[in-house]
């Protein structure tokens, strides 16, 4: 089941009045298999057998080659919204047209009337008809059978109107000059007939199928009518809009005698090009491959024509009929469901093929890790044992002891802090009270947030009051010196610790009860003892932890 | 259908649907919840094997640590850090302490424990109990309170900490405390009042209602 448009490998029914011709297309070149004629008895089997056997089923391409074959150049008024679809409109111009053609197709030229006083705005088509003929529900029949793709149904002289265009191009002696408005192709069949097609400005003009002798032996008869029918050609091209002002190419093909033959019997004085050549030039000229040619093949342009249209991916008209679309239809069907499924097949293939290998080092990895625990388990169980034999629970050692130090980075050691406040003391001083007070964490955060805008300030533990009274005959300057030393010896003694003088002896303060008994006043015998306070604030947290 | 398709072209069909289905079933519906699962699994195994090593990393760093740990562990066990605060056993010590200290008074109350948060005693499923104690010392002298608080310190099983401490003068020497003194019947010339903090370390369990206090 070959993909029909996409592959230039193709079986070529080329249906003439005669015969049928097949054609297989490859892509080293295009060979006649066979002439099969249509009174052939068993034509449907032959056929079957060249198609499917010769040919290998390739998809078959019908190009219509026969005289009968119809074409009208319609205008078709550019609708608005109001006038309804085009398509559907052509469609209906169409059934008008031909409407006892069951094969029928239509398509817009390149030429357009432009909207004038009177005059609305028009496209102008093509419509080309094919009779339901003998011939071709014979091809059908047989292509239906063959169970081959059908690539296309099309009119030989529409699907060949860009090769002349191509052809004419590539004889332009200018090559960067444009192909001629008028172009005349010459070229006789191997069934006998003689095909011309005209084209203006590319496309299909008018195209004739007339008898010329099958005697290509004799150059001098076969030039001489080949010029009586191009005279006959040119003598319509008038009513197609030629005037002699219009570039006009002229392609025969022929071979090298009838060519010089020709170039001496063709008129060219109203300024025409004549191009006379081989089948086998033209092809070369159109980068195309023939195959296989015979003697006087040189002559013929069928196989020209067949190799041309072989190679297209879309056919420029294709006709369209029940009987074709019956075929066409359910196999382009068939073809393209059978594309998406190679498509997602491929898809699903790759996904299925990473999914799986994603998933074999998936479990590669697994076993890896698996067998990696297992002798880490091993590992830890041994180290386990190790522990269990030592006696002692090691998370508890640590914990406990992590523990412990946490607590104990929160308390004081009083000893050692009396022994320093004692040594700074000395032996003359006398303290009337100590006082130690532990800072719970939001007092001391307070006093912090007070006295300084740093957090980071590390916070002190505890907070000690000294006090040191002195009596009231007490000497206030000499009194206050010992404080101060004494807050001086503390700060020394006392790292981390922040000493504070926060009363000295002037600061009077009554801090005895006092009883006060008649005739006291006046034995002036009431006197108030002096009161020194210092704080100590510390250790300080961080200092304490580190 | 066959007539205008073909046999084989029929067949082609039916291939390619049978194909697609093979890969789009063994794709959607095994390998794909096969893959899920099975990196599931990879990653648990993987979390495990990480989560074993830093265990057995854990261990051998435990091991190195264990034996300068080991001595401060066995100190703290032998100061009863593990004990779960018995009166009856503070009692004594209490006493002890009293006597040796030669303060003239020491009246102590210790007061119900609470369990206090500790992240460090929770890793070996334990807890920290803290009982507060009050004590009222009357002394001859401010020695023989630190002396009190210097045995409190070394003796009193578990960790003691200071909460507050308050040690006044109360009066001076003169002719009728000397007196006293030699009557053998001193007066407290000195007060202390210590508000401590015991805390010992036991292990968690269900009923953590049962946690000692009393006088």
């Amino acid at each position: 089941m070959s993909l029909s448009f996409l592959s230039s490998s193709k079986t070529v029914l080329l249906v003439s009045d005669e015969a049928l011709h097949v054609f297989s297309a490859a892509p080293k070149g295009v060979d006649l298999v066979d002439s099969v004629d249509w009174a052939l008895e068993d034509f449907e089997a032959h056929l079957l057998n060249l198609v499917v056997k010769k040919c290998g089923g390739k998809p078959i391409l019908i190009l219509n080659d026969m005289v009968e074959q119809h074409y009208r150049k319609e205008k078709v008024i550019k609708s608005g919204a109001l006038f309804g679809d085009k398509a559907a409109m052509v469609r209906r111009k169409l059934n008008v047209a031909f409407p006892n053609y069951p094969v029928r197709a239509a398509f817009p030229l390149r030429e357009k009337i432009a909207k004038a006083e009177g005059q609305l705005a028009a496209d102008i088509y093509i419509f080309a008809a094919v009779p339901n003929s003998t011939q071709f529900n014979q091809t059908m029949s047989a292509a239906s059978k063959s169970m081959a793709s059908i690539a296309g149904f099309g009119l030989l002289p529409v699907e060949s109107s860009d090769m002349l265009k191509a052809l004419s191009e590539r004889l332009s002696k200018d090559k960067k000059a444009k192909a001629a408005k008028w172009c005349v192709f010459v070229g006789q069949h191997k069934g006998g007939g003689l095909r011309q097609i005209v084209t203006k400005n590319g496309e299909i003009a008018l195209t004739r199928m007339t008898p010329v002798t099958e005697d290509v032996g004799n150059h001098q008869k076969w030039a001489s009518e080949v010029n009586d029918e191009l005279k006959s050609t040119m003598s319509y091209l008038a009513r197609f809009g030629y005037v002699p002002d219009d570039t006009l190419d002229i392609i025969i093909i022929a071979d090298q005698t009838s060519g010089d033959l020709l170039t001496g019997l063709v008129d060219t004085s109203h300024g025409a090009n004549l191009f006379t050549m081989a089948s086998y030039d033209a092809a070369k000229l159109l980068n195309i491959r023939l195959g296989r040619l015979q003697e006087g093949d040189a002559n013929y342009a069928d196989v020209l024509h067949v190799a041309w249209s072989a190679r297209k991916g879309s056919l420029i008209l294709p006709m369209k009929s029940a009987q074709v679309d019956a075929l066409t239809k359910p196999r382009q069907a068939a073809m393209a469901a059978s594309v998406l499924l190679l498509l997602s097949g491929a898809f699903l293939g790759y996904q299925s093929f990473t999914t799986f290998n994603s998933l074999a080092s998936i479990n590669n990895d697994l076993e890896a890790s698996t067998n990696q625990r297992a002798q880490l388990d091993v590992q830890y169980q041994k180290e386990l044992a190790k522990k269990s034999e030592l006696g002692f629970d090691v998370k508890l050692v640590q914990a406990s002891i992590n523990a412990e130090k946490e607590i104990e980075s929160k308390t004081i050691d009083v000893i050692d802090f009396f022994n320093s406040v004692g040594t700074a003391i000395g032996k003359d001083l006398r303290v009337d009270s100590i006082g130690i007070k532990a800072l719970d964490d939001d007092v001391a955060e307070q006093g912090m947030r007070s006295f300084s805008n740093d957090r980071n300030k590390p916070k002190p533990l505890y907070e000690t009051t000294l006090q040191i009274s002195y009596p009231s005959t007490a000497d206030i300057e000499k009194g206050n010196t010992e404080v101060r030393d004494l807050g001086d010896r503390l700060s020394k003694n006392l790292k981390g610790y922040d000493v504070k003088i926060t009363k000295l002896l002037k600061d009077y303060e009554y801090t005895e009860g006092l009883i006060v008994e008649t005739g006291d006043l006046k034995t002036n015998d009431l006197a108030q003892d002096f009161l020194a306070e210092i704080k100590i604030e510390g250790p300080l947290m961080e200092a304490k932890t580190q | 259908m066959i007539k205008i398709l073909g046999f084989r072209r029929i067949i082609i069909l039916a291939v390619l649907l049978a194909l697609n289905t093979v890969f789009g079933l063994s794709a959607y519906m095994y390998f794909m919840p096969q893959k899920t699962s099975k990196d599931r699994e990879l990653r648990t195994m993987r979390g495990k094997v990480s989560t074993l090593k830093a265990d057995i990393d854990g261990l051998l760093v435990e091991f190195d640590q264990l034996d300068q740990q080991l001595d401060t562990y066995k100190a703290l066990k032998d100061r009863g850090f593990f004990d779960t605060q018995s009166r009856r056993k503070a009692e004594l010590v209490l006493q002890e302490i009293q006597d040796r200290s030669s303060v003239i008074s020491a009246v102590a109350s210790i007061a119900g424990g609470e369990f206090e948060e500790n992240t460090q005693a929770i890793k070996a499923d334990h807890q920290i109990l803290k009982s507060p104690i009050q004590i009222n010392i009357e002394a001859l002298n401010d020695l023989d309170v630190y002396r009190y608080i210097y045995l409190m310190d070394e003796y009193f099983p578990g960790h003691i900490s200071i909460e507050n401490i308050s040690i006044k003068r109360e009066s001076d020497l003169n002719g009728v405390v000397l007196r006293a003194i030699a009557s053998k019947n001193p007066p407290p010339l000195v007060k202390a009042n210590l508000e401590l903090s015991w805390r010992t370390m036991i292990p968690i369990t269900t009923d953590e209602t049962n946690n000692g206090g009393g006088q």
